[in-house]
């Protein structure tokens, strides 16, 4: 699945900060639920059946390397 | 098999302890200016400062050039520096030139970064060059200076009495101690600095408590020059591993500890030649290696919030500790030790008022933050400071190589260089928005071919050749003529002592005499500096740009040089 680039590098780059500095914030073990819960929000916001069954396909794909 | 260490393939010469002529411990003559330590830092700001013909004393506690794994990686930006200071001949030979790197998760790749290296540019974007050699070649070029640099080798400071006038040294030396007094002081006596701790300044910022062992060896390889970083390699599982080739067969190394190993049993040679040959052996690389150099590097993000104490002026590590993954230590050093020079030169020379001191300060403080804010960015990809970067990390690195725009986060942002944008020194800000490309006031050069004609004759150049020790007139015109007011005011500023020259761009090449100017023969020049004939960019000493006018104003331009001088 290709999707049109909306962020800048500098954009996701802030994101990506703000989310782990969030999560860090929030503890490891309430991670999972924020994780969930980002999930979720961000299903609303997708607001495509098709594209999320791929994400969740893609996401749990995760690479034998990954996995330790 | 156990690998012996060997040395670094560089000699070091010693120099003898100098002592100056004294008065019953006292040197009688006073000096305009005193650099405390002979680095990379120091070297610069004393050879920037003879550039404009003030005398400086350089105080080097040590006898000889540094010693040890240090600062490898020389910018393009502080290699421009470099060639004004008349020392970039040695670091373009012996230096290796990159452009690029790879980024590994475990096997597989998932960043080739390069860096700009467009057919515009005279230098490569980053050299590697081990410090004892950076600073062999500011030697040599500070000692072709003797008129002017006066080196005092195994000097140690040992107490300042600084006032607002000046300040009082006590020098420490094997033949005796002294004291000798000075106008300004320049400390760039490095991360441990003595003068910041004895003024009782406090650096500001972040401590990462994540840290890397760092190992240099020798190493026979073919293997290109780039930037090598493996994340989470099969050699040394959940760890982050950097690999620099430097000159002389010199291997960087830099692995990442885990949490909860012992940072004094990590560094014990039986536990770090394991994982050296591990990951030689994960590279493919089968040739006899030897351990040089065994250290522990713990990542610092931290500034000191002015550089200016009374009359002493902060750089380099001195004055700010950057994390060492954007290699932003030595190369912004660099920048300030250029940003200082001219400034105290022309305040010492009567030319400008002390108020130009202050945007030294400002400049460089604002310019550490970006660079520690990038630094900070490369740290947290580098040596994740909690669960969330680490588990973020691996999601990035897992999913990169098919979603090619998370590269960027893993990209190492290597240094650059940093806009004044803030600067108090910017002129005409109005005039300059009506250009819709080039530099903007606070930014450096973009660099541009050229053909430069001269009575010598016509040779291959580029635009930053023609930045000298002296504010530079870059004015954009048809094939050669000067209007009569910029005439005007290069006399009026040589006549107040201003070093001031003028450089001509050309769209066409000159006639047979005409006066010396740059032909913009590849035609990209006028279109990037945003340009037609008439147009005028003021540049400061140090490169970066003061103000520019699409249509070249006399009032104005002469405005910005006071403006300057007075601010």
């Amino acid at each position: 699945m290709t999707q049109a680039k909306t962020m800048t590098d500098s954009e996701l780059d802030i994101a990506y900060t703000d989310l782990c500095k969030t999560m860090t914030r929030l503890g490891e073990a309430q991670s999972a639920l924020f994780l969930a819960r980002f999930a979720l929000l961000s299903m609303l916001r997708i607001g495509d059946a098709t594209a999320i069954e791929h994400l969740i396909a893609e996401a749990a794909a995760i690479p034998e390397q990954a996995n330790h | 098999m156990t690998e012996h260490f060997k040395p670094y393939p560089f000699t070091a010469k010693q120099y003898p302890a100098s002592l100056p002529a004294l008065d019953d411990g006292v040197e009688k003559r006073r000096h305009p200016v005193v650099v405390v330590g002979g680095g990379p830092v120091g070297y610069c700001t004393a050879l920037g400062l003879a550039n404009y013909g003030v005398p400086v004393v350089l105080l080097e506690a040590d006898d000889s050039v540094c010693f040890g794994s240090r600062a490898i990686c020389i910018s393009r930006r502080s290699l421009e520096i470099i060639e004004r200071l008349g020392a970039l001949d040695g670091f373009l030979k012996t230096g290796l030139a990159w452009t690029g790197g790879r980024s590994f998760y475990r096997e597989t790749e998932v960043l080739h970064f390069k860096m700009p290296a467009d057919e515009n540019q005279k230098l490569p974007p980053m050299i590697n060059l081990a410090q004892y050699s950076i600073e062999q070649f500011l030697l040599d070029a500070a000692e072709k200076r003797k008129d002017l640099i006066d080196i005092r080798w195994q000097n140690r400071l040992m107490a300042i009495d600084a006032r607002e006038d000046g300040a009082r040294l006590t020098v420490n030396t094997p033949n005796g101690d002294y004291t000798m007094e000075t106008d300004w002081v320049v400390a760039a006596d490095g991360g441990r600095s003595f003068l910041r701790e004895t003024l009782g300044l406090q650096l500001k910022g972040a401590s990462y408590e994540g840290r890397y062992v760092i190992v240099d060896i020798l190493l026979d390889s073919k293997r290109p020059t780039e930037r090598l970083a493996y994340f989470d390699p099969a050699c040394n599982q959940g760890s982050t591993v950097l690999v620099h080739k430097q000159p002389d067969n010199v291997w960087r190394i830099d692995y990442q500890l885990q949490d909860g190993e012992d940072p004094d049993e990590a560094i014990k040679p039986e536990n770090v030649m394991p994982r050296v040959r591990s990951l030689l052996d994960m590279m493919g690389e089968k040739g006899a290696w030897n351990p040089i150099w065994i250290g522990i590097y713990k990542a610092n993000a931290l500034t000191l919030e002015n550089y200016r104490h009374k009359r002493v002026f902060f750089a380099g590590d001195a004055a700010h500790l950057v994390p060492i993954f954007g290699v932003r230590g030595a190369n912004s050093g660099i920048d300030d030790a250029d940003n200082l020079a001219w400034k105290l030169a022309f305040v010492i020379k009567g030319l400008a008022t002390e108020k130009l001191l202050e945007s030294y300060s400002l400049e460089r403080v604002a310019a550490a933050h970006e660079n520690l804010s990038y630094g900070t960015k490369s740290t947290e990809f580098m040596a994740p400071p909690s669960f969330a970067f680490e588990l973020m990390r691996k999601a990035v690195l897992s999913l990169a190589v098919k979603h090619r725009e998370l590269s960027s986060l893993i990209n190492p942002r290597q240094s650059s260089a940093i806009a004044y944008a803030q600067s108090p020194l910017n002129a005409a800000p109005a005039r300059s928005a009506e250009f819709d490309a080039g530099p903007a006031p606070g930014q450096v050069l973009q660099e541009c071919p050229l053909t430069l004609v001269d009575k010598r004759g016509t040779r291959e150049g580029h635009l930053t050749d023609l930045v000298g020790p002296q504010v530079t007139a870059f004015y954009f015109t048809e094939e050669g003529a000067v209007p009569a007011d910029l005439t005007k005011l290069q006399e009026t500023m040589r006549g107040r002592g201003v070093p001031f020259g003028v450089a001509l761009l050309t769209h066409r090449l000159g006639a047979e005499g005409a006066a010396a100017h740059g032909w913009d023969h590849t035609g990209r020049l006028f279109s990037m500096y945003g340009a037609e004939p008439g147009a005028l960019y003021l540049v400061r000493p140090d490169g970066h740009v003061l103000g520019r006018w699409r249509r070249f104003d006399a009032a104005s331009a002469g405005a910005a040089i006071d403006a300057m001088l007075r601010s």
